[in-house]
């Protein structure tokens, strides 16, 4: 699989558009002009929730991606916000952001859901928090994790896994309720119960109108964000068109070239839109005043409302079920803990299973040879023991960070035959001299040879060396016209 | 202008309605100028001001009126009018936008004083005189108020419109759908006269609360496309298409038909695809003899069987039994929607006179 090409446009201008080759680099001078911002857009195009770096809000722009895909055939992913469009094999396909197992079906291949939430730690070394992340572990500072037991089960044995991150995800919450009730309960003994509450009929009114409101509120703006991309997609439709210098002619006409205004129907069509548009913006904002109004009726009501007295009456409700003493919500709490704890030992993989038995090589093949091997890796049991990237620090965690990325890979392209690429962002920007980062590069460049390889860097070095068939250069910022 | 206040039925303050002379006056000026104007605004209530595609020059306009239309409109409020006109044309800085036109728009029945044009349903609901055309002692009485000195603008240039309806504003609004309704007519065009009339009032009267409270003819267009979009017309239409259908599947239809029209705009690619496809359609069955609505559901169904399903579609009736009938049953229905509404939407640009 191959990134070819990203392109980003604010609005309908096209502001950035930069090809990727097989062995890619993204240079800049200094640090903070954009390097960083650059690979988000490239993930955030192929539909991983990525969050944005300062001041760039990926959502307001739509992010175009050219990409060889897992059967080598190009497509085209476009992303604006939550709506993912993806042109393959001559088909539009429209996808929402969450239907990510259907995006990624067409740049991966078929792959489960758990695999879905794991494959981005194996191919991408994130500035930061990606260089401290080996087997365990935030790939980004939000959204995405890894965990090397689900990558390995996504791949080896799918349903199992499934089956278990599933009942932990039921425990978890079954545990989050007894502890609520346990808190609860706890508390229950500081407090007195005094009078009982009157029903409050206008408070409960307000209450469901203000949920009724705030639903309406919430619908409303789906429905503006609808007719705002409707808008924005058939203006780049005919900027799409009309780029295109036509030239017609039509009977004994002169011929002339094709401008918006030869489209029969296409501004009325955008003013209609529009005037919707509007309408539903008139719609929130009396909704919006009335909320607000029935926010203050709600603030009066709650100020005559004693909601010490709420909250004791429902402690104490909750405590004349004689069958939830605190003793019995611990033990209930206990033995839920005690369930989940063996089904991550259940998930767990043997050091013996194959797959980890091959990872495990891959990594110690790799860490001899960048010298992390005997003095550190080894020292600790071997890899894949548990989180040890608490024990190591600065160059060497850097190091074996690069050792586990590759060793994934390797994995993957041995169990599923695809070759994804490696995205390294900014090595070096934890105590590692510009000699070490090109070390690293240099065995990545061996061990991955099949690979596309995308790497940041501020380190000058590595465009004298042309170890890069392809240079980016962002002189300036990401945006600005003096780049490339 | 105290004793102006108290004739005034709601110029400056809304009525407890917040039902306003000044924006039916509005309404009115712009179906009269429909074809010519591009911009109206009106602030206050009763400062009105058109601004015309020639580019020669605005139309402004101020709107007076009183519950108790048999009133003389006293002459001494002339002199306010004029004043009015006066501050519109400061805020006219630019000098090659000059006004054309100065007018007033009231119910009085006799705004020129005792003795003076008396109007009532004799002489027709609406009734407009340019100063020109009003008898010499009316012009003198106005010369008489205007103050050369203070006015700067050509008192050739006012110009008075009677409106005339027989009792509250109900009857004020019914006179205004009225109005509507002769215009829709006269270019045949398929709106309900309320409707348009409810959406265009809604328009001027919020725009007249916005700090930029000036509104585009597109905007009136606008409003006046949605007013022309009828589901239940469509629903009706397209019953053909529902034969086939047990009364639970064809409920089913009408729902996603309805929520598709809520909601739902099809992407201007597509909708060129079925328009171009639809003018051969056109092309080759104009003398057939097919009402237009009977050829729109033609074309549907051609259009439908000669096309792969888009995705918004095929998403649709997922569990369903009969998925792909029901499926297709709904696409012609958005097909018959979209030919539809393109062919008001080109009734609509020859109605109000639009160039792109």
């Amino acid at each position: 699989m191959r990134i070819k090409s990203l392109t980003v446009y604010d609005n309908t201008n096209m502001i950035l558009n930069v090809t990727f080759e097989d062995k890619t680099l993204i240079y800049s001078q200094d640090n903070s002009k954009g390097k960083t911002s650059l690979i988000r857009f490239i993930l955030y195009g192929l539909g991983f929730k990525i969050a944005s770096t300062q001041n760039l809000p990926m959502k307001d722009f739509v992010v175009e991606e050219v990409v060889d895909n897992y059967e080598n055939r190009e497509i085209k992913i476009s992303r604006k916000n939550s709506e993912i469009d993806i042109m393959d094999d001559g088909q539009h396909f429209r996808y929402k952001a969450n239907q990510q197992r259907e995006v990624f079906g067409h740049i991966f291949g078929p792959v489960n859901s758990v695999l879905c939430k794991n494959i981005l730690g194996a191919f991408y070394i994130d500035q930061d928090v990606g260089w401290s992340m080996t087997n365990f572990g935030s790939v980004t500072k939000s959204y995405n994790i890894f965990d090397i037991n689900d990558f390995v089960n996504s791949i080896e044995n799918i349903a199992k896994v499934d089956n278990i991150n599933e009942r932990i995800k039921e425990l978890d919450n079954s545990i989050r309720r007894y502890e609520s009730l346990l808190t609860l309960s706890e508390y229950k003994q500081e407090i007195s119960i005094s009078k009982e509450i009157v029903p409050d009929d206008e408070r409960e009114k307000n209450n469901r109108k203000k949920i009724e409101l705030l639903t309406k509120l919430e619908r409303l703006k789906k429905q503006l964000d609808y007719y705002d991309s409707a808008l924005k997609e058939n203006d780049l439709f005919i900027k799409q068109l009309t780029s295109m210098q036509i030239f017609v002619k039509h009977g004994d006409n002169e011929p002339f070239v094709l401008c918006e205004k030869d489209v029969n129907g296409f501004t009325p069509n955008q003013i209609m839109i529009k005037t919707k548009k509007y309408n539903v913006l008139l719609e929130i904002e009396d909704t919006k005043k009335e909320l607000e109004s029935v926010e203050k009726e709600l603030e009066k009501t709650n100020e005559l409302f004693k909601v010490e007295e709420l909250s004791s009456q429902i402690i104490s409700r909750i405590q004349s079920y004689d069958y939830i003493t605190q003793s019995k919500l611990i033990d209930i709490i206990n033995k839920l803990k005690e369930e989940k704890k063996n089904l991550k030992k259940d998930k767990q993989i043997q050091k013996s299973d194959n797959s980890l038995v091959f990872i495990s090589n891959k990594i110690i093949e790799m860490s001899k040879e960048l010298g992390v091997f005997d003095d550190y890796i080894k020292k600790t049991g071997g890899p894949i023991s548990k989180k040890e990237n608490s024990l190591w620090s600065g160059a060497i965690l850097n190091k074996i960070v690069v050792c586990y990325r590759c060793a994934y890979l390797a994995y993957i392209t041995n169990k599923l035959n695809i070759n994804l690429p490696i995205i390294i962002d900014s090595p070096g920007a934890n105590e590692m001299t510009e000699t070490n980062v090109n070390l690293i590069i240099r065995k990545v460049f061996e061990l991955l040879d099949n690979n596309q390889i995308i790497v940041s860097s501020i380190y000058p070095s590595l465009i004298k060396e042309n170890l890069f068939s392809k240079q980016i250069i962002i002189r300036d910022k990401l945006f600005s016209k003096n780049n490339y | 202008m105290d004793n102006k206040k108290h004739l005034n039925e709601g110029s400056n303050i809304r009525g407890n309605s917040g039902n306003v002379f000044g924006f039916d006056a509005t309404i009115l000026l712009f179906l009269k100028n429909a074809r010519v104007c591009n911009y109206l605004s009106v602030e206050d209530a009763d400062d009105i001001r058109l601004s015309f595609k020639d580019n020669k020059g605005d139309l402004f306009a101020q709107a007076k009126s009183s519950f108790a239309s048999n009133q003389l409109y006293e002459l001494d409020h002339y002199s306010e009018v004029f004043k009015s006109y006066k501050s519109f044309q400061r805020v006219v800085k630019d000098k090659r936008n000059s006004a054309r036109e100065f007018s007033i728009v009231f119910n009085y029945r006799k705004p020129f004083g005792d003795g003076e044009i008396v109007f009532g349903p004799e002489i027709g609901k609406y009734k407009k005189y340019n100063y020109n055309d009003l008898p010499n002692s009316i012009k003198q009485k106005l010369v008489e108020k205007y103050d050369k000195k203070k006015y700067s603008f050509d008192l050739e240039k006012t110009s008075f419109t009677y409106i005339y309806y027989e009792g509250d504003e109900t009857a004020r609004n019914q006179f205004i759908i009225d109005e509507i309704l002769a215009f829709v007519n006269a270019h045949d065009l398929d709106i309900n006269p309320s409707n348009l009339y409810s959406a265009w009032f809604e328009m001027v009267s919020r725009s007249s609360t916005h700090s930029t409270n000036r509104l585009s003819v597109n905007n009136m267009i606008g409003s006046a496309f949605v007013a022309a979009i009828k589901p239940s017309d469509l629903l009706k239409a397209s019953k053909s298409l529902f034969e086939d259908f047990y009364p639970f599947e064809e409920s089913l239809l009408k729902k996603e038909i309805r929520d598709y029209l809520a909601n739902k705009e099809l992407d201007f690619s597509t909708i060129t695809q079925i328009k171009s496809s639809f003018f051969a359609f056109y092309k080759a069955n104009m003398h057939s003899g097919m009402q237009p609505k009977e050829m729109y559901l033609k074309f549907a169904n051609y259009f439908v069987l000669s096309n792969s399903l888009p995705m918004f579609v095929t998403e649709l009736f997922k569990n369903e039994t009969n998925k792909k009938e029901l499926q297709k049953a709904f696409y012609k229905a958005v097909v018959y929607y979209v030919i539809n509404q393109q062919d008001m939407i080109s009734a609509l640009e020859e109605a109000f006179g639009y160039e792109d």
